[in-house]
């Protein structure tokens, strides 16, 4: 199939930016989105002209590098799927294509579709960690987690740090990343203790990055590849006020 | 490149300050946005619960209206509510709204399709025509400045508040900004109320959904009973004796 895209092009962190229109013609159905783009990429290295740049690693849905905005919705929208995990047989011959980097102050452009996404990684220093060395990996069942504790861990922990969140929100907030880690650390009796010190840390700096505040608007969930609940961000804002009127 | 901004560390500061970091914080703006949201609608409650009066005609509704009249305590109890409260939820909007358009600069070329419901995408606006309507609405009923030609006294010397509700209602166009406020402050609502238990951290995977529902049928059936008011008068239920 033959598709026509419409990218954003911008040559470096002080270059205004624009989007720029592309064929890409004979797209196989089986491709997933990346590889098509590494096909147009292809043609516009063997014309001499600079390829899109765009973030990609894994390419099976898991280190959370792909970034696109495809057609208005982080990831193009599809259920719990990621950018390097759509198929082409998702679109159909001669659409239009719109692609856009994540939109955020706190992500801003490297280079065409790439964004800066370290303010995640401040987040994270804050406190997404465990303070002491537990140890390696203790054996199985040594220290019993109820059931339905380590489910909650691991829903929250099945976040890939990717961004989608950020991008969808339509107030450009990092709640759902941060109540995801809070979440993950918070169900586990090791990350349980430090829970009112990490919800402070990690907030605070979402705030000083200059991400926006949580309107309940479920944008993020609806879009996250990992499906991950708004539930964690209600449980974020419990532990914030302990931590503030509990003084824990 | 990326503007690596540090928090400042939490320090033993004194209740004072940390109270008042909290409640600027993008976590703590919400919390006072949720608190004062509570504070308006059980207000609303109250108030629609006063005005369904007027449906058992002149006398109830008069009564109901100069008691509440006499009982000063009550009647400056609920006035100070809102008092504190309506500034408070327009200084955490405005705060968290200006902090949400600085998040992202540049805008994206094709319109964001991230589902929300417009009723969610809307809450300041929703709000701020609320805030217009909430000052007519006092110049109308309580300062009796926006149309004064249908304040009449009964024969005791005080204001007959029916006469003035049904005069008022009587004009299509005063019902008609009535109605249009209240569908508007269903929106609010409708997702304010969810919300507002989101934002204190009240989540459970067994109520969630239903409390979800729940907001939209008391955001739509709170200002469905109030619009009830000024369509009786313009149907002539509700009318003069
Ligand atoms: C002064 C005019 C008003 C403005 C500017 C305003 C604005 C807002 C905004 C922007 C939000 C959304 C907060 C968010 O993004 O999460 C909100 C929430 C809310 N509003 Fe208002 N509002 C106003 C009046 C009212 C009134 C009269 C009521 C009474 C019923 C009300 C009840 C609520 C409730 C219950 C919430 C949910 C609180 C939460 O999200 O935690 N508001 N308001
Ligand atoms: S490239 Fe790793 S998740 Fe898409």
């Amino acid at each position: 199939m033959n598709l026509k895209l419409h990218v954003w092009r911008q040559s470096g962190p002080n270059d205004a930016g624009a989007m720029k229109e592309y064929v890409a013609k004979n797209v196989n159905p089986h491709m997933s989105f990346l590889e098509m783009l590494d096909v147009v990429n292809e043609e516009l290295q063997s014309k001499g002209e600079e390829a899109i740049a765009f973030d990609h690693d894994c390419r099976e849905g898991i280190c959370g590098m792909c970034s696109m905005v495809i057609n208005g919705l982080p990831h193009g929208g599809h259920r719990g799927v990621t950018t390097c995990q759509l198929h082409m047989r998702h679109f159909n011959d001669g659409d239009e294509i719109w692609i856009e980097p994540w939109r955020a102050k706190a992500f801003p452009v490297i280079k065409d579709l790439v964004v800066d996404r370290s303010a995640f990684d401040r987040i994270i220093q804050k406190g997404g960690f465990v303070s002491v060395n537990t140890g390696g990996a203790p054996d199985a069942n040594a220290l019993p987690i109820p059931k339905k504790e380590a489910d909650q861990a691991f829903e929250a922990a099945a976040c890939i740090g990717c961004g989608a969140c950020v991008a969808a929100c339509k107030n450009g907030s990092a709640m759902l990343f941060v109540g995801a880690k809070a979440s993950h650390l918070g169900h586990t009796p090791q990350g349980d203790v430090e829970r009112f010190d990490r919800a402070r840390a990690m907030t605070m700096q979402m705030d000083a990055e200059g991400f926006g505040t949580c309107s309940n608007l479920s944008q993020c969930e609806a879009v996250c590849p990992k499906t991950i609940s708004v539930k964690v961000i209600a449980e974020l804002n419990r532990d914030l006020l302990k931590a503030q009127f509990k003084g824990k | 490149m990326s503007q690596a901004t540090d928090a400042p560390a939490p320090t033993g500061e004194p209740l004072i300050g940390s109270l008042l970091r909290f409640f600027s914080s993008s976590i703590g703006s919400k919390v006072v946005m949720a608190l004062t949201g509570a504070v308006l609608w059980g207000f609303l409650l109250a108030h629609l619960g006063g005005n369904l009066m007027v449906y058992f005609g002149p006398e109830t509704y008069n009564h109901y209206a100069q008691a509440l009249k006499g009982n000063a305590a009550l009647l400056w109890a609920v006035r100070g509510a809102l008092i504190a409260a309506i500034p408070l939820h327009f200084w955490a909007a405005v705060q968290s709204s200006a902090k949400n358009s600085a998040a992202r600069p540049v805008a994206y070329a094709y319109a964001n399709r991230s589902p929300a419901r417009t009723a969610a995408k809307s809450m300041l606006v929703t709000g701020l025509v609320i805030a217009a309507f909430f000052v007519y609405h006092l110049a109308h009923f309580t300062w009796h400045v926006a149309h004064p030609e249908q304040v009449k006294l009964l024969p005791s010397g005080e204001v007959d508040v029916y006469s003035m509700l049904v005069n008022g209602f009587s004009v299509w166009w005063i019902s008609a900004i009535y109605v249009v406020a209240q569908l508007l402050l269903a929106q609010h609502l409708s997702h304010g109320i969810y919300s507002l238990f989101q934002h204190l951290g009240l989540y459970g995977a067994s109520w969630t959904p239903f409390l979800k529902r729940a907001s939209l049928a008391i955001g739509y059936g709170l200002c469905a009973a109030f619009i009830s008011i000024p369509v009786a008068v313009l149907l002539g239920v509700v009318k003069l004796p």
